[in-house]
């Protein structure tokens, strides 16, 4: 990763929602090739989660992958506003792997008839770590609709994502996916979706 | 609440039918989605009973406060600087701005940003701008218009509220229920601590069918949770899930269900240096009753329920204790804000209180599974109680009807068996019933 043509964007202290050592910057060692590799694995994602293709979309994970979203609590001027130590989701494949087992059931009530969801992802940031991952921060706006209903939930989220590179057709596994949704007072009768 | 004489006849018709109903083991549905119940409840339940504001661990330092809600009022819940818990409405008294804004944090002073008037977090009036300027000497006296002070009381690490100055104290609110809180409340010498602060939802719930359901509906989980019998999770089956015990407190209103495994070693699932800590603090009667439940679910009237359960992350392995607290709070007609907690043994060692949080996560909080599919379930019985069909129906609360309590049971309150039963609500029903009588 090349430091000559570095432009900060941000002052060298990270703002405090940020995970550690992501400030922004333009040298980040991704080519367009490769950033368009990024922007196709996480649209086929997306595809996935929408489409209710729950074991395929699990597969994306590595097995020592992790899922996780700190609480949003309101806090005042530049404390950060998130959670230390609580968590929407605490999961690992392990644990996510049991979530999709029970959507994939017929005793999943709350997804019965099932959530319809779109996931939009933007804002794409990729940048090379010292392993040979890519980092990867997005926006993520997903859309939530049940039955007959003419009210939906929005949720809008954060999103870092480390990627390590695969030989498979997908080229990509998740190792860590970690998000924050812009709401400190959630919306919805419950989260029965993924983000 | 101002009453037209239509209202009134609406109150007295509705609460006739309540008493009559009750008096045969039923509940009319309608009192699940009714403008008439929401403020007749906010009028004469929610100004009198003491009420859930906050864990004494979410405010370890002096300075550390939570804004809540109690009975629809923002209050700031605050550790002063000598250590004291109090409670204030958050309102400037100069014009009524609100004084805080962030739900949590930590201050010295709160300081008004309409016309700067400014207060200490023991709620005095320490600060108005161009005092001697704007009023005449003596005119404006500091001392008269402090942060509106709130009565607050505790019990093992609970920070309650009452807006009533005649209600009685909270030992004598709690009225022996004491004994099963400890339970969750003093699992150890050093009480509980609350992992992080609450998740926070707002649902299409009416909160009532809430604070039933955590009362002791053993019934409902074999059927909503079933994917965890299916999946393997459970320290029990659907068949023996019935067993156990349910005990409440007569015009009390509160309630607790006690399920128990035939066969389960004692105090399973908790780390061992928690079980020897609650042999330190918990009476013989206490111990002898808690070692062999499986499920603690119980609701302090109205609206604060805990749960202790064991839960495996992963179906097949031994299962962790967790305990999560939660308000439920209503926030409008069929509708309430939800906050939940997870609360974990402050004497636990710090790996076993993440794994106890771990499995909250995953059983409980807005994404949780068991959450997910009570909240479906209980949002749709809010929307058909609003149903113009309903009002004349009622819901069956028969189980126990005829039964008579244990007596030989080592601890206090009525005590039915099996655990699944019907008996803890119809007590909720009937205190709730006494509360929104009285005039």
């Amino acid at each position: 990763m090349t430091t000559d043509h570095a432009i900060a964007l941000a002052d060298a202290g990270a703002h405090p929602d940020q995970l550690p050592g992501s400030a922004p910057s333009l040298s980040d060692g991704i080519d367009a090739e490769l950033q368009r590799a990024v922007e196709r694995f996480l649209y086929l994602e997306s595809e996935l989660l929408d489409d209710r293709r729950f074991e395929e979309w699990l597969s994306l994970f590595s097995e020592d992958a992790t899922y996780e979203a700190p609480l949003r609590v309101t806090r005042d001027r530049q404390a950060s506003q998130l959670s230390e130590r609580g968590r929407l989701f605490s999961d690992t494949k392990a644990t996510l792997e049991v979530r999709v087992r029970r959507l994939l059931s017929e005793y999943a009530w709350a997804e019965q008839p099932p959530s319809r969801t779109r996931h939009f992802v933007s804002n794409l940031r990729a940048r090379l770590l010292d392993d040979g991952a890519i980092a990867v921060r997005s926006n993520v706006l997903v859309y939530r609709n049940r039955a007959e209903r003419t009210d939906f939930e929005l949720y809008s989220a954060d999103r870092h994502d480390e990627l390590v590179m695969t030989s498979g057709t997908a080229r990509f596994r998740i190792r860590r996916r970690w998000f924050v949704v812009d709401q400190s007072n959630m919306s919805g009768d419950s989260l029965s979706i993924f983000l | 609440m101002t009453s037209t004489l239509s209202q009134t006849n609406e109150i007295g018709r509705l609460l006739g039918k309540a008493r009559s109903e009750m008096a045969d083991g039923r509940v009319p549905v309608e009192i699940f989605n009714s403008d008439v119940v929401f403020a007749l409840e906010q009028e004469r339940l929610f100004q009198r009973a003491w009420l859930f504001l906050a864990h004494e661990s979410e405010l370890p330092d002096p300075g550390d406060y939570v804004l809540r809600s109690l009975a629809g009022n923002s209050v700031i819940v605050c550790r002063d600087e000598s250590g004291r818990i109090g409670c204030f409405l958050n309102m400037c008294r100069h014009r009524g701005n609100q004084v805080c804004k962030a739900s949590e944090g930590n201050a010295s002073h709160f300081r008004c940003s309409y016309h700067g008037w400014t207060y200490a977090n023991d709620g005095r009036l320490i600060g108005v701008p161009h005092i001697r300027k704007v009023y005449e000497p003596g005119q404006m006296q500091r001392s008269d218009w402090g942060l509106l002070p709130v009565r607050t009381d505790s019990y093992a690490g609970l920070v309650f509220g009452c807006l009533d100055p005649d209600a009685p104290s909270l030992e004598d609110y709690l009225g022996g229920f004491q004994f099963y809180l400890d339970l969750y409340l003093r699992p150890g010498p050093n009480g509980t601590e609350a992992y992080a602060p609450p998740d926070r939802w707002e649902a299409g719930t009416d909160w009532k069918i809430c604070a039933e359901n955590f009362a002791g509906d053993g019934y409902h989980t074999p059927v909503a949770h079933q994917f965890g019998f299916e999946l393997g999770y459970y320290a029990s089956s659907a068949t023996t899930h019935a067993d156990g015990y349910a005990v409440h407190f007569p015009h009390k209103g509160h309630g607790i269900g006690l399920g128990r495994t035939p066969g389960m070693s004692p105090f399973f699932g908790y780390p061992t240096e928690v079980v020897e800590a609650m042999e330190e603090v918990l009476s013989e009667e206490q111990l002898s009753i808690f070692r062999e439940v499986r499920t603690a679910v119980g609701t302090v009237f109205p609206n604060l329920s805990l749960l202790i359960q064991p839960f495996s992350t992963v179906p097949g392995e031994p299962g962790v204790r967790f305990c999560t607290m939660r308000l439920w709070q209503p926030v409008g007609v069929g509708r309430m804000q939800m906050l939940s907690w997870c609360l974990v043994p402050a004497d636990a060692s710090q790996e076993d209180k993440d794994a106890a949080y771990r499995a909250y996560t995953l059983a409980f909080g807005q994404a949780g599974m068991f959450e997910q599919d009570d909240f479906d379930n209980w949002s749709r019985v809010t929307r058909m109680a609003s149903s113009p069909l309903c009002r004349d129906l009622s819901f069956p609360y028969l189980m126990g009807l005829t039964r008579a309590p244990l007596d030989d049971f080592p601890g206090p309150g009525v005590v039915m068996q099996p655990y699944m039963t019907e008996t803890n609500f119809r007590n909720l029903w009937q205190t709730w019933l006494e509360y929104l009588e009285r005039p």
